[in-house]
């Protein structure tokens, strides 16, 4: 088992709001230098969460530019109530969202499917490699329980945060946490027995 | 429901790792939005546009009901009935030249601000 601090974790949003706020105000003051900067400072969780939401890099690619256009394009609606990552990921979602709508081939599982994935998981543990098999396994999840426990556990987001970010109460979030968990460890337990 | 480790779960998910994106894509992405940038850069100079279309407007307006009551007026009692077209004919012009008189200025004025917009972005 992996220690908890050993993790080479990427992908966590590490921001202090007077900095998120700096990047907010200069792009709202049109600097251009600051392009490169908050590029550069998200990128990689920013990425990372939409190829996670999607499964599919070659969307991902499309939903992140469309992304940072968003943020172009509305920066002046961002008030500096909730952090810069918070608004940020936000728009990602939004932009993914409208991506699932019109794309059929992306992965996109409803919350009443929930049930019948936990029953039969499409894990083959003798052939695929154990993170082929963990990525398959958070594909195959509903996407609003993948949303929350995405963001709780790659990118390490407050449940407050989350709400904020998926738009839904502090208790919605954690019961999606929690069943989307559930999901997952089900699916483990039985990747574990085929071993 | 089976009671769990939550960093257990954390660590089993940390398996599934993304490439971070390609230098390509970054680059791509960011040379959109500062064209972006560029493009909204000059919208709020446009809105101050608005403005200006809208007194130019009025000053045409004003102009043409002055000349309507002034010059007009004693065009109308001096000249014979017959030649009134000319009158309404005449408001028509000196209301198009002036119309393009302004959409020229409109037009310098808006390119002028795109263009140093696009100066300061790249």
């Amino acid at each position: 088992m992996i220690h908890p601090e050993e993790y080479s974790n990427r992908t966590a949003i590490k921001e202090s709001r007077e900095h998120g706020q700096d990047f907010a105000e200069r792009l709202k003051a049109r600097d251009p230098g600051v392009i490169d900067d908050v590029v550069d400072q998200y990128k990689e969780p920013l990425f990372a969460f939409i190829v996670r939401m999607v499964n599919n890099y070659d969307a991902a690619e499309d939903i992140f530019q469309e992304t940072w256009i968003r943020v172009i394009r509305h920066i002046n609606s961002f008030r500096g109530e909730a952090k810069f990552s918070t608004w940020l990921f936000q728009i990602a979602r939004n932009a993914y969202k409208d991506t699932l709508r019109k794309k059929k081939y992306l992965c996109y599982v409803s919350l009443e499917e929930a049930d019948e994935l936990t029953c039969e998981p499409t894990v083959d543990a003798a052939n695929i490699n154990k993170m082929e098999h963990v990525r398959k396994i958070v594909a195959g999840m509903p996407i609003k329980m993948k949303e929350a426990v995405v963001l709780r556990y790659y990118h390490d987001l407050k449940i407050k945060e989350i709400s904020e970010i998926l738009g839904c109460s502090a208790g919605t979030v954690k019961s999606r946490i929690s069943r989307g968990s559930a999901i997952i460890r089900k699916k483990w337990n039985l990747l574990e027995q085929l071993n | 429901m089976e009671q769990y480790n939550e960093n257990e779960l954390r660590a089993f998910l940390q398996l599934y790792k993304v490439n971070a994106p390609g230098a390509e894509i970054v680059n791509r992405t960011k040379n959109l939005m500062r064209e972006e940038m560029a493009k909204t850069f000059s919208a709020p100079t446009w809105q101050g546009g608005w403005l200006f279309l809208l007194v130019s407007v009025s000053l045409i307006m004003s102009m043409c009901i002055f000349y309507l009551l002034t010059v007009g007026t004693i065009l109308r009692l001096t000249l014979p009935p017959y030649m009134f077209v000319l009158i309404r004919h005449s408001i028509l012009a000196f209301t198009g030249i002036g119309a393009c008189f302004l959409t020229g200025l409109i037009i310098v004025f808006f390119f002028k601000q795109f263009e140093s917009a696009r100066a300061e972005i790249s």
